[in-house]
């Protein structure tokens, strides 16, 4: 009974809820567009959604690995800039490779790619001594500079420049830019990557003493040290975990911008990922929060992007607006809640106390 | 008019989910100091906020030189005399010592904030309680017990006719308690009233003429201090008796589980040779700031010392991690439980796992509940928690039944030795004959018990030999403690230093 | 105790110092590479700072109170375009009025975040990140004024020329007036009870609480501020570049709060001094004026140059304060 309770209270069954509301009213709009002729034939069914989550999927990645910092209490503020990073060492190591070193194609792209991958353990690994060995220091402040940092040798790297490659087997990567059958519905590479990813983490999370140790570093760090747990360690691979997951995203990237790189390419993704995880149910103070909420989460952005977008034809900054409405209110909304059971409670017993001096 | 110049009548105070002050009554007259007990959670906190106004009762009234009045803010309180001293220092690091005395009346220009006269005038209140530092330093760079004397300044700065004192002497040593005496008798014979919250009985019976105890957020009584026992009080206190408080029993020694040879952290503690054996439970007294969590944090791995030798069940210890010393079978109970020895928000079966999470609660890699469960269902009944069940969390217990799950967690991870630093800290007197038992039992199995106390008779009741240190040095050893008296402890424990000069 | 106070400790006490000595070594630096560099650039340096030197002002007031804002940049766009587009829509003429219409839009989202934060309890991080996204949203949408972004042609001459070509002691209106919020905010934050209960706010809210402070209108007061100097900071860069757009100086927020971190201004709240602010964003402005000039690798590097410094900076802030304490220790004599 208790456990039936403790589900429909859920912040995942909320979101749930709130993706059912979404795709309800998309597919109403979407419907009347359709019986006025405003448009031929409806947009919004499954495939179709499916299929243009495409691009809004980039940061999912990212997203996992933010999960792992907010859940200790920390923020990450560099893993855009560590997938700019990755990204540019990806293309240049091919260039210097393949294109002035002559080397055969697959075996530079695959050297590359090491190095990228690498490349996003090395800065992860960066933030994570930092920050266990800083520890007077908030993780925000440490990875806001580390972000200049990064982003600064993307720029020393490349400068202004924007790498291009015409490269075929280069080119190769934008593979993970298709779409593959999976009974009978187109569906983006990254979906299916992105799956595996997510149910890796929620095994890692949610069901080994590791990811309980996570949870207890966020809650109360200090005393899950005294209990014997090794939280600098800990702390330290989550943040390369991060760095691996924003070169990922990296990767992806690269697949899905038809092949060509700056050094400004990810600015800013550290806050979808962010937001992302804040709705799914992540919260800055750390020790809670769930792969699923974060997945059921990144579902909902998409969906909202393409809705808004195709449907009401909305430009980005519309869809950017509704990303910055939902995430104020995942957390406003809760705490108003709270607030208003709280009053109640101190009413009821101010009642009883008054009937009973009475 | 009547002779009280505070009463409060019927005072109420309800809280989401707890009703934190039942009809109480309290009164107070001018140039007297009246005693404020009961356990920890009885409603001296709340009751204390709602005089200073930073909460409104949901019932009753205050009565203030005869007229009623509405403490509608922090503010209105102060400006009619009102001033208190809490437990923590309740000052701004960040903030110099002028700042901090002066801070909402400040000495002003116009709109603009008159810095020289305050730095002028803050000096002259720092002579009158014999501080010997500048009012332009920070808070932040002072001992704890010179932070207790800008709060005293604080409250001599705004002519309080009534003076609150929570637990000020929580945080001192025996000697700045003592002075702290001395000028809160010398405002009692200016006129002053004083309320005076503590758990030593000593301060209590001191200083006070009248008491007033809380149990359960409900008035219990008042009483004038010379016609009643301890003991009654105690009584009144916890709501029954307790017969037995230190049920120490007697053990069998066995081989030497930890001996510290000249241990020494530059600015903590020196040369400290220590040792404990199986079976016994070993006292470790002294002053708050004379090192004695320090040395155990070292032994525990927490920091490294820089010279000496700790060896544990015959292995000497080197750059070692409180994971590696748990697993070599030392337990180690914090002084501080909600900030270091729990995770208030989680349930007491999940804080009795972490520490042995990987070896008792796990298949492989994954989680086993059925383990997990079946570990804190036992220790819930070994060490008799009370909770309706496991999954209640640890925030929602009493102080004392959280300490219980705290010793359920070094418990699970099957020490040889566990260190209890202030184990009954903050506990009611109800936990804390619980927490003696369990001691004792834990000892009769054969586990070294090394505690640290500033409680002296817990200290001289409960161990079979005691270590007193003082300034960063170990400066007696008693092996008998028959006939040990708390002059001959504190003796010892005294800075020798000062005492010369 | 605190009678033999040693260099690390005074250091600590004075965190802006070691960035004035690292300010002064730069500058003689680049100065040598760069022959003539400070008696041709310092004017450039201080106009170009002047933008970022308000908004650091504002972000002092947040960082005091233990709060932080992100949406300063998004703001000064926000603001920046919509009386930029009452300006070429023809309803506003009048200077003064764009700097007071200015001034009241950021105030009024900075309070917005203020009451969301404090009262609505959502972590200013989150609370900031919305409203960023939000504000920059809104900035080309149809409904607002019907403009995607401000061009020179819509702006009036007078404005134009308000705060770059009107001096007073040789220095343009633009400097004159980061002065001025400089020494605004320095009087409000060191004379003034109200400000400094934003120190006390965050260095100990339950004290302060307790002593009768209102936390949550001291919190908002601080955002309130500090949307008041980003708004105030959108109307000077329309002034200044003449054109401001949905993406005018986006993550420029960061180098506001690295100049803050820059000047000592503690993250956890209660500490940080205008003196360190100003030197701190007189470092970042003259970063991006004189690593280019010095023609070290490409053009870029400024950025990299301006994460090693802030990087170093707050690491060696807090190897001074370890330093500090264990000399502090080691006089215990234990």
């Amino acid at each position: 009974m208790k456990k039936i309770k403790d589900f429909f209270t859920s912040w995942e069954f909320f979101l749930v809820i709130l993706l059912a509301v979404v795709c309800a009213v998309f597919y109403y709009v979407d419907a009347s567009r359709v019986a006025a002729g405003i448009s031929r034939r409806p947009v919004f069914y499954f495939a179709n959604v499916v299929r243009s989550m495409r691009p809004y999927f980039l940061y999912s990645f990212m997203t996992l690995g933010m999960m792992l910092i907010l859940a200790m209490g920390d923020i990450d503020i560099s893993v855009g800039a560590i997938g700019t990073l990755s990204v540019v060492t990806l293309g240049v190591t091919y260039n210097n490779l393949a294109v002035l070193g002559g080397m055969n194609g697959a075996m530079a792209l695959t050297l590359s790619l090491m190095a990228c991958l690498a490349v996003g353990c090395i800065c992860g690994a960066l933030n994570g001594f930092l920050c266990t060995r800083f520890k007077e220091l908030f993780s925000m402040i440490i990875t806001l500079a580390t972000q200049l940092f990064f982003r600064g040798f993307s720029y020393l790297i490349i400068g202004g420049e924007t790498l291009t490659f015409k490269d075929p087997t280069f080119r190769s990567l934008s593979a993970l830019n298709k779409l593959i059958d999976v009974a009978g519905i187109k569906v983006p590479v990254s979906l299916p990557v992105f799956l595996v990813f997510a149910v890796i983490f929620f095994v890692w999370l949610h069901m080994t003493g590791n990811g309980r140790k996570i949870f207890a570093i966020g809650t109360n760090r200090s005393a899950t040290y005294y209990s014997g747990v090794q939280t600098d360690k800990i702390k330290f691979w989550c943040f390369v975990i991060a760095g691996l997951m924003s070169a990922v995203t990296g990767i992806f990237f690269v697949g899905n911008s038809s092949s060509s790189v700056k050094a400004d390419i990810m600015d800013g993704y550290h806050m979808y990922a962010i937001a992302a995880a804040v709705l799914g149910g992540f919260s800055t103070d750390g020790g809670k929060g769930s792969v699923i909420g974060a997945a059921i989460s990144l579902v909902i952005f998409g969906v909202v992007k393409f809705g808004l977008g195709t449907l009401f034809g909305f430009a980005d900054s519309a869809v950017n607006l509704s990303v910055g409405v939902i995430l104020i209110l995942s957390v406003l909304v809760p705490n108003l809640i709270e607030d208003w059971q709280n009053a109640r409670r101190v009413a009821r017993r101010r009642a009883e106390t008054a009937a009973a001096n009475n | 008019m009547s002779e009280y110049i505070l009463e409060l009548n019927g005072i109420t105070k309800i809280f989401p989910g707890v009703k934190a002050l039942d009809n109480v009554h309290f009164n107070l007259k001018a140039g007297e100091i009246h005693a404020l007990a009961g356990e920890n959670g009885a409603g001296k906190s709340t009751f204390i906020k709602v005089i200073t106004g930073a909460h409104q009762p949901d019932g009753g009234e205050i009565v203030l030189n005869g007229e009623r009045v509405v403490m509608s803010d922090p503010i209105i309180a102060q400006e009619r005399g009102i001033a208190a001293i809490y437990q923590h220092a309740a000052s701004y690091p960040d903030l110099s010592v002028a700042e901090n005395i002066f801070a909402g009346h400040e000495y002003k220009i116009g709109p603009f904030i008159d810095w020289g006269k305050m730095n002028r005038e803050a000096k002259k209140l720092l002579e009158a309680v014999d501080a010997d530092f500048s009012p332009t330093v920070s808070v932040g760079s002072l001992s704890v017990a010179q932070q207790q004397l800008v709060e005293i300044a604080k409250a001599l700065s705004m002519n309080a006719k009534i003076l609150i004192m929570d637990e000020p002497t929580a945080a001192l040593s025996q000697r700045e308690a003592e002075a702290l005496y001395k000028i809160a008798l010398r405002l009692r014979d200016n006129g002053t009233g004083i309320i005076l919250i503590s758990h030593r009985f000593e301060d209590i019976y001191g200083l006070a003429e009248r008491v007033t105890v809380f149990r359960d957020a409900q008035y219990i009584g008042t009483w004038n201090l010379h016609e009643v026992e301890q003991s009654f009080l105690i009584h009144q206190m916890v709501g029954r008796d307790i017969n037995q408080l230190y049920p120490k029993k007697e053990t069998e020694t066995g081989e030497e589980l930890l001996r510290l040879e000249n241990l020494s952290r530059t600015g903590f503690f020196r040369d400290v040779n220590i040792n404990v054996k199986a079976g016994e439970i070993v006292g470790l007294t002294g002053l708050v700031g004379a090192g004695r969590t320090e040395v155990m944090e070292s032994v525990f791995g927490v920091h490294q010392p820089d010279s000496g030798k700790i060896i544990f069940r015959g292995e000497e210890i080197h750059s070692h991690t409180p994971t590696q010393m748990m697993a070599k079978g030392l337990g180690y109970l914090p002084e501080d439980r909600q900030k270091d020895g729990l995770l208030l928000q989680w349930s007491i079966n999940h804080n009795i796992s972490l520490p042995v999470m990987s070896k008792e609660c796990q298949n492989g890699i994954f989680i086993s509940k059925s383990k997990e469960y079946q570990l804190s269902e036992g220790m819930k009944d070994l060490l008799a928690i009370k909770a309706p069940d496991t999954d209640t969390l640890a925030g929602a217990l009493s102080g004392g039944n959280q300490q219980k799950v705290v010793v359920a967690k070094q418990l699970a991870a099957n020490p040889k030795m566990i260190i209890l630093d202030e184990p009954t800290k903050g506990v009611d007197v109800g936990s804390k004959a619980a927490i003696y038992e369990i001691m004792s039992d834990l000892a009769s199995q054969g586990l070294g018990i090394l505690m640290i106390s500033s409680e002296l008779p817990e200290v001289i009741n409960m161990s079979d030999r005691i270590y007193v240190m003082s300034e960063g040095k170990v400066t007696a050893e008693f092996t008998d403690t028959k006939g040990l008296t708390q002059e001959m402890i504190l003796n010892a424990a005294m800075p020798k230093t000062k005492e010369a000069s | 105790m605190s009678k033999h106070k040693s260099i690390y400790s005074f250091l600590i006490e004075h965190r802006e110092l070691p960035l004035l000595g690292v300010l002064a070594l730069l500058l003689a630096i680049v100065n040598i590479r760069v022959p003539g560099y400070l008696a041709n650039s310092w004017l450039n340096v201080l106009k170009n700072g002047s933008i970022n030197m308000v908004m650091c002002c504002g972000m002092l007031c947040v960082l005091l109170v233990g709060s932080i804002d992100i949406s300063t940049t998004a703001v000064l766009a926000f603001a920046g375009a919509v009386a930029g587009k009452l300006m070429g829509l023809g309803v506003i003429q009048n200077t003064l009025l764009m700097f007071v219409l200015g001034i009241a839009i950021g105030a009024a989202i900075g309070a917005v975040n203020g009451i969301l934060m404090s009262y609505g309890r959502v972590i200013a991080l989150i609370v900031t990140l919305g409203t960023s996204y939000i504000v920059r949203a809104l900035i080309p949408m149809n409904w607002l004024l019907g403009m995607n972004k401000v061009n020179p042609t819509q702006l009036t001459q007078g404005f134009k020329d308000s705060l770059i070509n009107h001096e007073f002691l040789g220095l343009p209106f633009l400097v004159w007036l980061a002065i001025l919020v400089v020494l605004l905010t320095a009087l409000f934050l060191n004379y003034t009870r109200t400000g400094r209960n934003l120190y006390a706010v965050g260095s100990n809210s339950e004290a302060a609480q307790m002593r009768g402070v209102h936390l949550n209108k001291i919190r908002v007061l601080a955002h309130t501020i500090c949307g008041a100097s980003a708004g105030l900071a959108g109307i000077m860069w329309l002034a200044f570049y003449a054109a401001i757009e949905k993406g005018s100086a986006t993550g420029d927020e960061m180098f506001t709060i690295a100049a803050c971190v820059l000047g000592g201004v503690s993250v956890t709240g209660g500490y940080g001094k205008i003196t360190g602010v100003v030197i701190g964003a007189l470092m970042v402005a003259f970063i991006d004026s004189a690593i280019p000039q010095m023609q070290i690798g490409n053009s870029m590097i400024t950025e990299f140059i301006k994460g090693i410094l802030l990087l170093f900076a707050i690491l060696l802030n807090v190897i001074l304060q370890r330093i500090s304490a264990k000399q502090d220790l080691a006089g215990r004599n234990i």
